[in-house]
């Protein structure tokens, strides 16, 4: 099967748990191994976004996050496009598990939960992709 | 005859979070729990029975609360989230061992006693 679902939303915190329930819903109904890794996706989609929203549009400014929900046979794809500021969450250096702390946890999930993740500048715009492999 | 008499009253507040725990919501929640340590507030129970989500920034509200009680010599304790959509955070980042945790509720006196 393959199917795209594309969500748009202002990049604003409040915006963001429309994507966790959209994606949440798209999931359900896609195939029971989409549906067993939803809520695994939906954090990390959370997170992705969470940083974009804190780190690219960290001066205040307005924009909208477009998220591409991309399912190919076995492998769900998610890709958050956006015109914030350059962030490539890739280069967050990895937390010490064993020395707590509040922040910079959110790169570290985003691996944790989906099997690869990448960031490119095309543009004008930034473009993190995040694929997760479906299992049986 | 000498009889001393002492007591010690250790005040614990319970605090009870339920629904998403997310960015939108960690700012208010971490001025919330801040203003109680700042009326001196040290033991929290936060009981995450009812959290049905819950990110890295709603989780850096509890740390941070941890860790502002523990410098002035208290503590905070969790009762863990049944949804696994909030309890996952809490084991990939290893934080369900930095906290200790009670179960039920009812346990935490004890616990703070202890």
């Amino acid at each position: 099967m393959t199917e795209r679902v594309t969500l748009d939303v202002p990049a604003s915190l409040r915006h963001l748990s429309i994507l966790g329930a959209a994606l949440q819903a798209w999931c359900k109904r896609l195939a029971p191994a989409a549906a067993g890794v939803a809520g695994e996706i939906e954090l990390a989609l959370q997170e992705a976004a969470t940083n974009i929203v804190n780190h690219g549009y960290a001066d205040g400014a307005t924009g909208r996050l477009v998220v591409d929900l991309h399912v190919d046979g076995s492998e769900i794809t998610v890709i958050l496009y956006d015109h914030g500021r350059p962030f490539d969450p890739t280069t967050v250096p990895e937390p010490d598990l064993d020395t707590p702390r509040e922040h910079g946890y959110g790169m570290f999930l985003m691996r944790q939960l989906m099997d690869d993740v990448s960031y490119e500048r095309v543009g004008d715009r930034n473009r993190t992709t995040m694929r997760k492999r479906l299992v049986g | 005859m000498e009889i001393q008499v002492s007591e010690e009253i250790v005040r614990i507040v319970t605090i009870r979070l339920s629904g998403r725990v997310d960015a939108f919501v960690a700012q208010p929640a971490r001025a919330a729990l801040d203003a109680e340590v700042e009326r001196g507030i040290r033991h929290f129970l936060c009981d995450l029975s009812d959290v049905e989500f819950l990110d890295s920034a709603g989780m850096a509200v509890l740390v941070s609360l941890l860790k502002r009680a523990r410098q002035a010599g208290g503590d905070v304790k969790l009762v863990l989230p049944r949804a696994e959509a909030a309890l996952r955070i809490l084991r990939l980042t290893k934080f369900d061992r930095v906290f200790d945790t009670v179960d039920p509720p009812a346990d935490a006196v004890r616990s703070f006693l202890r």
